[in-house]
């Protein structure tokens, strides 16, 4: 009787079985991306400071003209073009690895091939002033 | 002759009494059998398409795709994604894909669904075009996965 209801339960869930059904459907995620044009393109700056220097950063995506500068022309800052390459090995960039010497208020560019277009000023011997160094940036 | 004729006409009204109570009726059954194989039928009305600028301050929503769902009537279901978060391999821009509902019950009719998606603000992406814009029609990873068990 006991063997008669096993082999009737388990009949009972194969033809449940049997009629579960599961279908596997596509669909497509389509993706542009605006890498940025002259007149649509969009920058990110930020500044850091260590205990000696000061740098501020500008990272666009696209080649735009970034221009960084003192916001104000009352104080005589010693600016140096620079850059801090963030190397990847998969798309190794183009900029120089070590800083520029020119004391120069003219920022340097170079193009990295993960993070767009950046361009780099820094503020060497930030500690020797007094007070806020406050820098412009226009692109 | 008159005896004949009443003689035949008296057989005559005997055989169609004979032939009347003769007739009958008579009823059966029977069942008619139906095996139904319950189905879903899936049909796509929309991809999920993403606009997106570098660096964006906002995160992106994308345009909905869409699917329909055809189940037989009160059949129960479910729906699942391959991957819900994804960074597509051509433009190097994560994102992240839902269902407008995990589950169902068929009715007989098509039934709407939508998938949802969004994209982080401040990726870079990866878009040889320089000032352009990339589209990632060739990318290997752009085709999501629906699962409907039922």
């Amino acid at each position: 009787m006991r063997r008669k209801f096993l082999l009737g339960l388990s009949m009972l869930m194969a033809a449940a079985y049997a009629l579960a059904g599961s279908a596997s459907e596509q669909f497509s995620v389509k993706i542009t991306l605006n890498a940025g044009s002259a007149s649509a393109a969009s920058c990110v700056s930020s500044s850091t400071s260590s205990s000696s220097n000061a740098s501020v950063q500008v990272r666009c995506s696209s080649n735009v003209f970034v221009a960084i500068g003192p916001a104000t022309t009352t104080r005589t800052l010693q600016l140096v073009s620079a850059f801090q390459p963030s190397r990847s090995s998969a798309s190794p960039d183009i900029c120089p690895d070590s800083l520029s010497g020119s004391d120069t208020a003219e920022a340097m560019a170079c193009q990295s091939g993960d993070h767009g277009m950046v361009t780099m000023l820094a503020i060497p011997y930030a500690e020797r002033r007094f007070g806020p160094v406050e820098m412009l940036v226009s692109f | 002759m008159k005896k004949i004729l009443a003689l035949v006409a008296l057989a005559a009204s005997l055989a169609t009494l004979s032939l009347t109570a003769q007739a009958a009726t008579s009823t059966g059954t029977f069942n008619v059998l139906i095996n139904l194989t319950s189905a879903c039928v899936y049909t796509k009305t929309a991809d999920v398409t993403f606009n997106y600028t570098s660096f964006q301050a906002a995160p992106a929503t994308a345009t909905a795709g869409g699917f329909t769902l055809q189940c037989s009537n009160t059949l129960p279901y479910t729906l699942a994604l391959d991957l819900t978060s994804v960074t597509d391999q051509a433009t190097n821009l994560a994102y992240t894909v839902a269902l407008s509902a995990a589950s169902g019950t068929g009715t007989g009719v098509a039934q709407t669904y939508s998938v949802t998606g969004s994209m982080a603000s401040g990726q870079a992406g990866t878009c040889a075009a320089a000032g352009g814009s990339c589209t990632n029609g060739a990318s290997t990873n752009k085709t999501r996965t629906l699962t409907i068990t039922y």
